[in-house]
């Protein structure tokens, strides 16, 4: 390593460390990113600062005033839309209705109701909250054990980020150049695998345990009717737009658009109907959350955009690349030891943030391991070419971050569904989310072995 | 070595732009410095931004040399822009950059003056890619959705009666396999990296080498920067810009087209060569292109008559040197 | 103090709360361009067999770029206001109660810093456009309108985040405790 990669790697621990002080993601990422690349030009005086600074008087608005991310802020938009307008509560009491008769079938109700809910929000902090709320109070009239109530709905919260549309997808496909639409499609079927998962679990323990659920009593026939009633349109609404993209009808950002124009919709028809729904206060306060999460999000990708420049001029990614195309190391170790490390770093960072940290360094990495650009599957290191490792990566590192979250001692979705739950214990949540975190575990070692399972969507549509 | 210097570009280091020309135009200048002179090359915006502020990283001396496209900032470079022109390039990549070498002290030195401009160039000229419609005649372009190369694309795609649509060049392969566009204009070598002869059925060319318009492109250097060097050392850079490199990069870019073809052909594509009668009408359409022009110059101040005169003109001139297929 | 505080929740918040909404409202222009122009493409599915073509908007792209550009931008004074950005909260948990406290107003004043800086930044930038005469692509429309909201929405922010360092905000009222987003 020359001094400049060194410059980069000291960096790259001081952002960790700034970070860790409490120093705010977005705003440690621009500082290590300004005073990295003054450190830059006293090694390497040609990589002069003063010029480097004049790349502000534009930088900032090329990175918000861009096409393919218009998707996010759209998409928040909906997601909160879709809160305020209850409809999160409607998707839950119409999934409670459906299954809820089945012995631990409310906890099933609350875990397929995140993964409605999630797939449009795209949070799985946001889902874990919102969904707590909706569901924990129904979960504990019905004396449900608070470690598989808690523990579904902390494990629950992470599907929304792989069901498509998800913010941290399109950042990732943005990041590494790959199709967002074809990373929508490889998120479907490993999220539909990963509720089955969920849901087995579920089952398997009031199974071995029938003291965890009772059977719900049976809801009335109009309180029935009423929640299927209110259920159809949200799934329709929902459905539509993961089908639209899954299929490549829709183009991500109309499909966030028309997703808000329709929940806009019934949301106001609701309230002009029903007195709940969305009125002007409900739409002002989706606005005001929306601007809180896509400027959180704005500043993050401005601070990405700051740190980039730093680490290219560094040389640090492509001294790790040489390094990784010199043969020294090994493809299968390499993946795994990525994939540990994501799950730590999900402990504590949020996956948004991970992503475009850590994303720019790794799979440039993993591509050289892989055996470069043009390699075929058959040469290959991890047997496919370039544009699949990006799906199968992508994939799998999104599915590790959001295990991040639930992983003990430490995972932020349990830290949420805990300030929602009060009187419940730290460890009975951990204990309760245990279980989840193993067939989570066993769906990374799913996707290692079987890249197929995320790739076989876009290969066939 | 006496000064590193810094390159930025917005394609990736596979490119042909990056292996073909400013690699071996940077090693050129090593060796003839006898190594004095270093190039650290950042391809993929790796220096940050977006490729739009290519220029205005140059001027301000962010990178000391980018290479970018001029149609990035429409406006800014309003003489240059004659050459994208359809009734202009003629097909040739060699010929049209020669002829703008010939300009470039004359009536384009004014799009320059903010830099120490090393080579302005083009590419050989943009083929139709079209996914369904096999476009024989200009009646098959009617409405049709077809993604602008640039600004003078647009008004290209207005006077054909199709319908022009923007967007960033790496996104043109998912909107034409989801039919948001039916066809656009981009040049086989592009075609080939954004694996757009996998996804388009059918290629449409013009009789008589007439192109759809080409792209221009700039390599310049900071102006403070340049002029800091010692005199022998911007002579070697001049030396090996300028006229030099135009041949060089014309022959790197006539060359590739033909390789593009072959495996589009392979792939069972119809590449679609329209005869003179054909291709008449594409060429009133490009005149009704020229005359809009026009009178955007006009608006400008700008005589652009007498621009348009002289470009075609230099064109000609170079004629003879169209490499033979 | 006092004053600050004052500043703060009687001026800047409005004014925070103000541009949010503005930039929501940019996202519903945004779904109305997008549902006429969706509109467009589904008529010209169903007119094409009958040999009819109706046209989506042209410069759809170009717009939506230029609008989300302020937008995004507009957000960031209320999310400065809500303390939106991430923060890793987990390693300074025993720390004492100023020491955290120092830390935030160090941040705030960074961010203030940073902020403002890139406000002037951008404002150079803005009248560079303008110089240039940089149109846009399709509709050939001056870009540095669009920028306008943006340099301001940077001003107000760096303002937030100063006064916030001088008189941060009691925590979120929320009783779930984190941000919308977490
Ligand atoms: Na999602
Ligand atoms: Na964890």
């Amino acid at each position: 390593m020359d001094e400049r990669a060194l410059v980069g790697a000291a960096g790259f621990l001081l952002l960790f460390v700034l970070i860790a002080l409490r120093i705010p993601v977005a705003l440690a990422m621009v500082l290590v990113g300004i005073g990295g690349n003054y450190a830059l030009s006293i090694v390497a005086p040609f990589l002069r600062f003063e010029p480097y600074l004049a790349q502000f008087k534009t930088l900032t608005w090329s990175v918000v005033s861009n096409y393919a991310l218009s998707v996010v802020p759209l998409f928040i938009l909906m997601g909160y839309l879709a809160s305020h307008a209850n409809l999160s509560r409607d998707l839950f009491q119409g999934m409670n209705v459906l299954v809820g008769r089945l012995r631990g079938g409310v906890a099933m109700a609350a875990v397929m109701a995140c993964a409605g809910f999630g797939a449009v929000c795209g949070s799985s902090l946001a889902t874990a909250s919102t969904m707590g709320r909706v569901a924990l109070p129904e979960l504990r009239r019905l004396n449900y054990a608070d470690g598989l109530a808690t523990g579904a709905l902390a494990a629950g919260g992470t599907l929304g980020i792989l069901i498509p549309p998800s913010v941290a997808l399109v950042v990732y496909a943005i990041v590494v150049e790959a199709s967002v639409v074809e990373m929508f499609q490889a998120a479907i079927l490993p999220g539909v695998i990963a509720v089955a998962l969920f849901v087995a679990v579920i089952a398997l323990r009031v199974r071995l345990n029938p003291a965890l659920a009772q059977p719900a009593p049976p809801p009335d026939a109009a309180a029935r009717r009423r929640a299927l009633r209110r259920l159809v349109p949200v799934l329709a609404i929902f459905s539509g737009i993961i089908l639209g993209l899954g299929l490549g009808l829709f183009t991500p950002t109309p499909a966030a658009a028309v997703g808000v124009f329709a929940v806009l919709v019934y949301g106001v028809i609701l309230k002009v109907r029903t007195g709940e729904g969305l009125g002007v206060r409900e739409i002002g306060d989706a606005i005001r959350d929306t601007a809180v999460t896509a400027g959180m999000i704005g500043f993050i990708l401005f601070g990405a955009e700051v740190l980039k420049g730093f680490f290219a001029r560094s040389g640090l990614p492509a001294t790790l690349a040489d390094w990784a195309a010199s043969g020294a190391a090994e493809p299968w170790t390499v993946l795994v030891l990525v994939l540990v490390g994501l799950i730590v770093l999900g402990c504590f960072m949020d996956s948004l943030s991970m992503i475009l940290v850590v994303v720019p360094f790794l799979f440039p990495v993993l591509l050289e391991l892989n055996g470069g650009d043009w390699v075929t599957a058959a040469d290959a290191a991890y047997g496919m070419g370039a544009e699949d490792l990006k799906i199968w990566f992508g994939i799998l590192a999104l599915v590790v971050v959001e295990l991040g979250l639930i992983t003990p001692p430490v995972g932020l979705n349990v830290f949420i569904i805990r300030a929602v739950s009060p009187g419940v214990r730290m460890g009975t949540i951990f204990r309760g989310v245990l279980p989840f975190f193993g067939v989570e575990l066993g769906r990374v070692v799913l996707l290692v072995l079987l890249p197929g399972l995320a790739l076989w969507l876009p290969h066939s549509l | 070595q006496e000064v590193t210097l810094t390159v930025h570009h917005f394609l990736s280091a596979k490119a042909v732009n990056h292996a073909e020309m400013i690699e071996p135009w940077a090693e050129r200048i090593t060796e003839a410095s006898d190594g004095r002179i270093a190039f650290e090359i950042f391809p993929s915006m790796s220096m940050g931004g977006a490729p739009p502020e290519l220029f205005q990283q140059v001027r301000d001396g962010v990178a000391d040399i980018i290479w970018t496209v001029l149609g990035y900032t429409p406006g800014v470079f309003p003489h240059a822009e004659v050459f994208n022109l359809p009734s202009v390039h003629t097909g040739s990549a060699l010929v049209t950059n020669l002829a703008i070498q010939d300009l470039m002290d004359g009536p384009l030195a004014a799009d320059f003056e903010d830099v120490h401009p090393l080579l302005v160039h083009v590419h050989a000229g943009q083929a139709l890619h079209t996914t369904d419609v096999a476009v024989r005649s200009i009646a098959d372009v009617q409405g049709l959705k077809l993604r602008v190369p640039s600004r003078s694309g647009t008004w290209m795609i207005e006077a054909m009666g199709a319908e022009p649509v923007g967007m960033p060049v790496p996104e043109v392969p998912q909107a034409l396999s989801q039919g948001v566009l039916d066809g656009a204009f981009i040049p086989f070598e592009v075609a080939l990296p954004l694996r757009v002869i996998d996804i388009a059925k059918h290629h449409t060319e013009l009789a008589g080498g007439h192109r759809f318009g080409t792209t221009t492109f700039l390599l310049a250097m900071n102006k403070d920067r340049y002029e800091s060097l010692p005199e022998d050392l911007r002579a070697i850079i001049d030396a090996h810009s300028g006229e030099a490199l135009a041949r060089e990069a014309g022959r790197v870019w006539d060359a590739v087209e033909p390789r593009v073809i072959a495996m589009a052909e392979a792939r069972g594509n119809e590449v679609i060569y329209l005869d003179d009668a054909a291709s008449a009408p594409f060429l009133d359409a490009f005149a009704e292109t020229e005359a809009r022009w026009l009178e955007e110059m006009a608006a400008k101040g700008i005589d652009g008559e007498a621009l348009l005169a002289a470009a075609k003109a230099a064109v000609a001139r170079h004629d003879h040197e169209r490499p033979t297929p | 103090m006092i004053r600050a505080a004052a500043l703060r929740d009687r001026v800047l918040a409005p004014l925070a709360a103000g541009l949010a909404v503005y930039g929501g409202l940019v996202l519903f222009v945004i779904t109305a361009i997008t549902m006429v122009n969706v509109a467009g493409f589904t008529l010209d599915a169903l007119a094409e067999p009958f040999g009819g073509r109706v046209s989506g908007l042209s410069g759809y792209e170009e717009v939506v770029a230029l609008l989300i550009g302020g937008a995004t931008l507009a957000f960031l004074p209320w999310c400065q206001l809500r303390r939106g950005h991430v923060v890793v909260d987990l390693f300074t948990r025993r720390l004492p109660a100023r020491a955290v406290d120092a830390i935030d107003r160090l941040a705030l004043a960074l961010t203030a810093v940073l902020a403002l800086g890139l406000a002037v930044s951008m404002a150079w930038g803005m009248a560079r456009m303008r110089a240039d005469g940089v149109v846009t692509g399709v509709l050939s429309w001056p870009e540095w309108p669009f920028w306008s909201p943006g340099v301001v929405a940077l001003a107000l922010w760096g303002s937030v985040a100063a006064v916030m360092a001088v008189a941060p905000p009691a925590p979120a009222d929320d009783p779930a405790g984190p941000p919308p987003h977490g």
